[in-house]
């Protein structure tokens, strides 16, 4: 199943996996989603019951990285700036990968089915906590990722979490496995 | 007389267009997510309950809320420029902030809400019984908020 509303330019290269979490119940309301102009989305979904869906052609951008995180502060190997994501972004951007992470340009999205929870009520997003990736969304995960890094020469240490290269809930993706 | 009459109902008419319209949502950019018009009842009352509260979620010792403390009027402004972000499509390109502010707003209508806001200009609205509201304000460009 592809969904082109969320395809974007070609993508030349493919130097990383990010792993992300939908925060949404239902496959079903991920991929409604992604039928909106100029929807964001990744390559990938996996559901609940692991089925995956092939939702953009590896030959395109799509956008799910967001924001980047500044590489080179996590690894140590830079000192940290004033707290600005905006121009951290900024700076990273100009980089080329490895020495930023992926980015929307060249890695390739992997959504799995999971909300933040609870949901709809007052507590503020900066408490949720994701729902935990489960066995069957982990073993399709294993299976794509092992396709994936073969197929694209992408090595292990490049693929991430989404909250590792961006600045999202910490929770999300985190008991993915692969 | 019925001629004049007939105009002004017309152009009655054309000046609520707009309020029954669908609202005018900007579309999703690759770092900006859609964004919809938030009309909100006058604000009577804004109450700041927390302020530079570091999520327990946040396992850095080195990020340092202090800095995120909001004033009522600061809030005020907040609701009145911040846009809806349609839910389900604020994912990917809202930032994440281990930092809040929280309180309650009240509206000349009687009804009241929780609000929350980041350092990083998203914020929340919840009426009782209604579903979250995700905010963002990207014209709020004054301290406490980075941008």
């Amino acid at each position: 199943m592809r969904k082109f509303a969320i395809e974007r330019d070609a993508m030349t290269a493919v130097h990383g996996i990010i792993v992300h979490q939908t925060n949404s119940p239902t496959a079903t309301s991920t991929l409604n989603g992604y039928q909106r102009p100029k929807a964001n989305g990744a390559h990938f979904l996996i559901d609940r019951d692991g089925t995956i869906y092939q939702t953009a052609s590896l030959y395109k951008q799509t956008w799910h990285a967001g924001w980047l995180k500044s590489r080179c502060v996590l690894e140590k190997r830079c000192a940290p700036s004033k707290f600005n994501p905006i121009r951290e972004h900024k700076r990273e951007v100009v980089k080329s990968a490895p020495d930023r992470f992926p980015s929307n340009e060249d890695s390739i999205g992997i959504e799995i089915v999971g909300e933040a929870l609870p949901r709809g009520t007052a507590v503020v997003d900066e408490k949720k906590v994701y729902e935990s990736v489960n066995d069957a969304q982990n073993n399709s995960l294993k299976w794509l990722v092992s396709g994936l890094t073969t197929t694209l020469g992408v090595p292990l240490h490049e693929i991430f979490r989404h909250p590792t290269i961006s600045r999202k809930n910490l929770t999300e993706a985190s008991t993915a496995k692969w | 007389m019925v001629g004049r009459l007939a105009l002004l109902i017309l152009f009655g008419l054309m000046a609520a267009q707009p309020l029954s319209a669908k609202p005018r949502c900007t579309p999703e950019r690759e770092y900006e997510p859609a964004m919809c018009p938030l009309v909100l009842p006058p604000i009577v009352h804004v109450a700041v309950e927390m302020n530079a509260v570091k999520s327990p979620l946040e396992t850095d010792p080195s990020v340092d809320c202090s800095e995120l403390v909001v004033t009522p009027a600061l809030i005020r402004r907040y609701l009145t420029r911040a846009k809806q972000v349609p839910s389900g499509t604020s994912h990917s390109q809202l930032l994440w902030d281990s930092c809040s502010a929280s309180g309650t707003v009240l509206f000349k209508d009687g009804r009241s809400a929780r609000w929350s806001v980041s350092r990083l200009r998203v914020g929340s609205l919840i009426f009782d019984g209604s579903p979250e509201m995700t905010l963002y304000c990207p014209t709020c460009k004054e301290k406490p908020f980075v941008w």
